[in-house]
């Protein structure tokens, strides 16, 4: 009964003309701030968050939560069209993305991005819905020894979503922990590999890493060629996904919400891992694993869904435990409080109103963003036909631009310079960069519960095998592992016999 | 006698006018601009972001500044490097009194870990205002077991070394106050770290760790829904929000008053009138009901007094945290 | 000699070397025991780790047949991360108004083929666009000229 009622509720508050339009200028918003690099949806919603105080609760928590949402959908748009993820979960969709797009795919790759967002916002949508209690059940049994294991599996993720060597993988995510270590150690207050610079007190800027390993490094290595007297690199085939795309993108966007469903819920992380949780996955049931890095349409269409799943999912701990799962929710908590509404269980019987009318409200922006954006596909894939002595200058300008408006300064642009040209020697020395950076999201939370753990633990580590949800994810984490290991073993095997022969 | 007093109203009014005039025309004409202050814009740098509760008191405080003293009082938020983005922004502000400081109880616990920072927001600012305090409460998982100070001394004392204490980052003042509270009672604990109040929370709810204190306003939320259970708070006196709740003086582990707070501060150098007027102001302001009800319904109460409360505030807890601190053994950033 | 001109030669000597330093870099902060881990404790295990899997890497470029590595850029690698940081410094000091034409002006001779008048051209239109969205739209603050 309530299945029906509570939703009904909702949407007669959701879809009133002034909460939609809230709505939309939320997402239009989170659209514009997630393809600009620099900007994200944390610096956005506090930027605009003192304009909320006087607006009504529910239409500024609506426009809040499009801006998040829409941010997440629009960072996958610059990942795919330049090979610019501004947001941790597009660092994945970069990957098969942006060899879509260099194939002349990027219309195709652009629709898949969209129409596994939308499905999976649906979906999850219901899942906020229907399940909430039970799912936040899930989130409070997870302790630090859970995110441990959480973690480790994430790594092990990391290294197999590489094609290449898995051996320079590991190596990747261990640069990549070792440059999540710099800045104040949280357990300690002493200041690690800072070298003076008070600017990296609070750690290295993501978005600095992600531009300058992704963005710069990809330039340094094409310039003299896209630039020479060649034809033009970007060809365009069809805007639309054809058939065969359509088919092998469905089933993956079918898996990244669930995967996505599930990881959003939890608090300390879960978000982070979905879209390479997802990638992992499809690479593995794929039939033709080797696909992946070289334009695989599952590669963007489960990561997509599994990243958008995880963001409404994510809403699922700060709306009945009162606990923000991130930067972004607790300043929406933020907004909640100054209304005198205190997050928590009680909100869906205090202010079953609000409630649901958030959660509809996701579902109406989440149409709205595939209206808004399914006519730009055109319109946004005209915009790598132009001529490449144009489009990375103005690549380099946004960067830059962009760089500076994260904290106000230009620290982070020398980052990004040093980085990018680190990138470009890796790159040529055929190390990927996204292992890394999964590494350096991961890190920080890894050594966290890691210490913790065995604080709590009195330095005792079989806390991780005898706590029983640990110990299955780990089994997890070593299945994954073995079974991306073996194979290449056997290869090398017979590598060796035939060579013998 | 009607007559007289007109009169002598009108005489007196005359007065005051040749007296103005001499002012405006002679001697003192900076004197003159300080009464009218202010005459622009005015900034609180505030060295957080938006959207947490003292953001949020800032805004409604500087809200009726503007509306009582007719100038914009902006708020600008500059969080990054434990405050010293804001520090160095405010320091580079004008010493007229347009640009404001929120300084917070943690520069007084920066003064002995990080005592080379410049500027440095004690010895570079001067307190214009104290504005807002806030407790702490101490707050027990429903699995410890643990109802009361009484018993987590007694269980502490029973079991040295097995209980947890969780508290956010290392430094902060709620960390210290862990360290504090395990010194006066006298026990044996652990202190185990969460990155943010969300996390420690959650951590408390789920008996990962047995007790933890934290700021009232991080801790309204899971109390009020019972994921945590409060046993006490932290001021000598009973808190405004939880007066049925004993303190943990009165608790028997004594002497123990502890609490945060914030107060305005401006870089040295504006002018006396001018720091009277402002600190009348704020004083008045968060004394008004409206204001002094969303105050405490976000865990804070008005912090009374002149400047020189904010003085001996930050000369009291530089003293109490240092001693803190150096017992500790944590690292001193040189 | 194989190791230097392959990529995984390559890149194995890097991560052993960076695992190093950072293993050795650590050891300045405590190390602390499991129970209590110092601040250096996790960066060193990570470094000692890196030193090791990066040597496997070593070994197993010497044995196996690797491709060449590609040449170095060296050209756009040193123009576009010179343009880059050029255009950082000059951002704050002489305003977004040089800072981008400066970035655009100088990454272009990264590419091939340099004509003048394009790039000129670009230039205007870029910072055009940058003070229309940043300026103007997002109402960042960015010194425009000079401080202004």
């Amino acid at each position: 009964m309530d299945l029906i009622a509570n939703p009904s509720l909702g949407f007669s508050h959701a879809l009133e003309i002034k909460n939609i339009l809230f709505c939309f200028v939320g997402v239009l918003l989170g659209t514009a701030i997630g393809v600009l690099p620099g900007l994200g949806p944390l610096a956005t919603i506090s930027m605009l968050l003192p304009l909320t105080y006087a607006l009504d609760p529910i239409s500024s928590l609506i426009m809040l939560a499009g801006i998040y949402y829409g941010a997440q959908y629009g960072g996958s748009t610059a990942a795919i069209l330049v090979n610019l993820p501004g947001e941790s979960s597009s660092v994945v969709t970069a990957i098969d993305g942006y060899k879509m797009a260099q194939q002349g795919r990027a219309g195709a790759a652009l629709a898949i991005a969209a129409l596994a967002s939308v499905f999976a916002g649906t979906v999850s949508t219901g899942v906020v819905a229907a399940f909430s209690p039970i799912l936040s059940n899930v989130a409070s049994s997870f302790g630090s020894t859970e995110y441990f294991s959480l973690m480790v599996l994430g790594l092990v993720a990391a290294v197999i979503l590489a094609h290449g060597s898995l051996l320079k993988a590991i190596c990747m995510v261990l640069v990549g922990l070792i440059l999540g270590c710099i800045g104040v150690d949280a357990s300690s207050g002493s200041y690690r590999f800072t070298f003076g610079f008070l600017e990296l007190s609070s750690g290295l800027e993501f978005v600095a890493l992600a531009m300058g390993m992704f963005a710069f490094a990809d330039i340094i290595s094409t310039v003299a060629e896209k630039t020479g007297s060649g034809p033009a690199i970007h060809k365009i085939t069809s805007l639309w996904p054809n058939k065969k795309e359509f088919d092998a993108a469905a089933p993956a966007a079918v898996r990244g919400t669930l995967i996505g469903s599930v990881l959003g819920v939890l608090p300390g992380g879960g978000a982070a891992l979905a879209s390479f949780a997802a990638y992992t996955l499809e690479k593995r049931v794929s039939r033709e694993p080797r696909k992946f890095g070289n334009g695989a349409v599952e590669g963007v269409a489960g990561p997509e869904a599994a990243n958008n799943a995880a963001a409404q999912t994510s809403f699922i701990p700060m709306l009945t435990l009162g606990l923000p799962s991130n930067g972004v929710m607790a300043l929406m908590m933020g907004a909640m409080m100054i209304n005198n509404i205190s997050p928590g269980p009680q909100v869906m019987t205090t202010n079953p109103d609000l409630f649901w009318a958030l959660i509809a409200s996701m579902w109406v922006g989440n149409v709205l963003l595939v209206v808004l954006n399914l006519p730009m596909v055109g319109l946004w894939v005209k915009l790598i036909t132009i001529p490449y002595k144009v489009l990375y200058p103005a690549i380099l300008m946004f960067c830059v631009v962009g760089l500076y408006s994260i904290q106000n300064q230009t620290f982070e642009i020398y980052i990004a310079a040093i980085f990018g040209f680190v990138g470009y020697l890796l790159v040529r020395m055929k190390c990927e960069p996204a292992p890394l950076l999964l590494g350096f999201i991961l890190g920080p939370m890894l050594e966290e519960n890691l210490r913790r753990t065995l604080q709590l633990s009195r330095g005792d580590p079989w806390i991780f095998v005898t706590h029983p949800i640990s110990a299955g994810i780990l089994l997890v984490a070593l299945a994954l592992l073995l079974v991306t290991v073996l194979p290449q073993i056997r290869n090398k095997r017979e590598e060796v016999f035939s060579e013998a022969e | 006698m009607n007559a007289s007093s007109q009169f002598s109203r009108r005489r007196f009014t005359a007065v005051v006018v040749a007296m103005s005039v001499a002012a405006l025309a002679g001697f003192s004409a900076p004197a003159m601009a300080q009464s009218k202050y202010p005459t622009r814009p005015v900034t609180i740098i505030l060295p957080f972001g938006t959207g947490g509760v003292s953001d949020i008191a800032a805004r409604l405080i500087s809200e009726k500044l503007e509306d009582s003293l007719g100038q914009r009082f902006l708020v600008d938020n500059q969080p990054g490097a434990g405050g010293a983005v804001a520090t160095q922004k405010a320091f580079k502000g004008d010493k007229e009194g347009y640009t404001l400081l929120n300084m917070g109880n943690s520069a007084t616990i920066r003064r002995t870990l990080m005592p080379n920072q410049k500027p440095d927001q004690i010895t570079d600012f001067q307190p214009i205002s104290p504005v807002a305090e806030f407790g702490l409460v101490v707050v027990a998982s429903p699995q410890s077991g643990i109802e009361s100070v009484q018993d987590l001394v007694k269980k502490a004392k029973a079991n040295p070394g097995k209980i947890n204490i969780g508290s956010v980052a290392v430094g902060s003042t709620q960390h210290l106050s862990s360290l504090l509270f395990a010194t006066v009672a006298g026990i044996k604990v652990e202190i185990v770290t969460y990155n943010s109040t969300p996390e420690l929370m959650g951590a408390v709810a789920r008996g990962e760790v047995d007790v933890a204190l934290e700021i009232v306003s991080g801790a309204m939320s899971p109390i009020k829904t019972k994921q945590v259970k409060l046993i006490a708070t932290t001021r000598s006196k009973r808190s405004p929000v939880y007066p049925d709740t004993p303190t943990v003086e009165e608790s028997g582990v004594a002497p123990f008053d502890v609490s945060s707070w914030n107060s305005y501060v401006a870089p040295k150098g504006v002018p006396d009138q001018v720091k009277q007027k402002l600190n009348a102001e704020i004083q008045r302001i968060i004394d008004q009901p409206d204001i002094r009800e969303k105050m405490l319904s976000f865990g804070m109460e008005p912090f009374h007094g002149g400047p020189d409360v904010v003085s001996q505030r930050i000369q009291a807890d530089v003293a109490k945290w240092e001693s803190v601190i150096k017992a500790s053994g944590m690292p001193i950033e040189q | 000699m194989n190791l230097l001109r392959s990529p995984d030669g390559q890149s194995g000597l890097f991560f052993t070397a960076f695992g190093l330093i950072v293993a050795t870099l650590a050891l300045q902060y405590p190390l602390g025991t499991p129970a209590r881990m110092g601040p250096g404790f996790f960066p060193f295990w990570l470094g000692i780790l890196l030193t090791v899997t990066g040597s496997l890497v070593i070994v197993q470029s010497l044995r196996a047949e690797s491709e060449r590595i590609a040449p170095l850029e060296w050209r756009s690698a040193a123009i576009i991360t010179l343009a880059i940081v050029i255009s950082a410094s000059l951002l704050l000091t002489a305003g977004l108004l040089i800072a981008i034409p400066a970035l655009v002006i100088i990454s272009a001779f990264a590419g091939r083929n340099v004509k003048i008048l394009p790039v000129v051209i670009t230039a205007a239109v870029l910072t055009a666009m940058a003070y229309a969205i940043f300026i103007l739209g997002l109402d960042l603050r960015i010194p425009l000229l000079w401080g202004l």
